[in-house]
């Protein structure tokens, strides 16, 4: 593998980390490279010695201190230069908001799973011709979509509750300075 | 080695390879690795700690018209140094506590 080829795997590879500063591990990795190959080092001997994207990447999220500290940082310094009020209306429109999220995905969720449950019965109880059968069959399996597709919506909402909460906290800002210009 | 004790001694032997020069990532693998196994990507996070932790100030130079990033030890990051030798001493002690 040449620089080019490793740096645009790195950087595909980092996507999925949101709370990695892709843009600067990339540049580390550049800058890296590009000096083993001024001290004469074989292009494609050095990139192998770096090891592979999973372990430089689990090596960045594995450093949990070093996690934490970036995102403590984030919040610092975005929760420092805010004030109090706006701190609190934002904490509440975000739980406010977290809620209501969670309420509707929650009942994606019971209306998919009921879905399954109530098709599941009709097919145990009633005497059902093949096609019956089968049309239930197919109910369930869109109930089960449906009850799926909610987990998932579920399970990403907790991923991104941090992200959630920043982003309420820095409109109830934009809000607050806009009337304070008015 | 025990990782935990390795990774703590790390933090400090980036900061001994910069306390006289200032460096930059290629050369301070360069400098450490004659001592001890560092890689690349164990680097990267300690050098990230270390600047988050204001123990080193880094600058942008060019080199062979392309940018290279250098890192500076700075009053803290020597303190840090010179409190780790009176922690050595500590350890020399427990170490031959356990040693004997």
């Amino acid at each position: 593998m040449n620089k080019r080829m490793f740096i645009s795997k790195l950087k595909k590879e980092l996507k999925n980390y949101k709370k990695i500063d892709s843009e600067e591990i990339i540049y580390y990795y550049d800058e890296m490279i590009q000096d083993a190959l001024d001290e004469g080092q074989n292009e494609n001997d050095f990139i192998k010695s770096l090891g592979s994207i999973d372990s430089i990447i689990g090596n960045i999220i594995k450093d949990g201190d070093f996690i934490k500290e970036v995102k403590s940082a984030n919040n610092n310094s975005l929760i420092n230069i805010v004030s109090t009020t706006v701190r609190v209306i934002s904490l509440l429109c975000y739980y406010f908001a977290l809620f209501i999220i969670g309420i509707i995905y929650i009942s994606i969720v019971i209306a998919g799973f009921s879905v399954v449950a109530q098709a599941g019965i009709y097919l145990a109880v009633d005497n059902l011709d093949t096609m019956g059968q089968i049309a239930l069959g197919a109910v369930m399996l869109v109930g089960l979509g449906i009850g799926l597709i909610g987990l998932a919506l579920i399970k990403h909402l907790l991923n991104n509750t941090q992200s959630i909460r920043l982003y309420i906290i820095r409109k109830t800002k934009q809000l607050f300075s806009k009337q304070r210009s008015q | 080695m025990d990782i935990q004790l390795k990774k703590g001694l790390l933090d400090l032997m980036v900061l001994a390879s910069i306390k006289y020069e200032d460096s930059y990532g290629y050369k301070i693998i360069q400098d450490i690795s004659t001592i001890m196994d560092i890689s690349e990507s164990t680097l990267y996070p300690i050098l990230k700690r270390l600047e988050k932790q204001k123990l080193v100030k880094t600058y942008n130079t060019t080199y062979n018209s392309r940018i290279r990033k250098y890192y500076q030890i700075n009053q803290d990051g020597l303190e840090k140094l010179k409190q780790s030798i009176d922690d050595f001493d500590e350890i020399k002690r427990m170490y031959t506590f356990i040693k004997r």
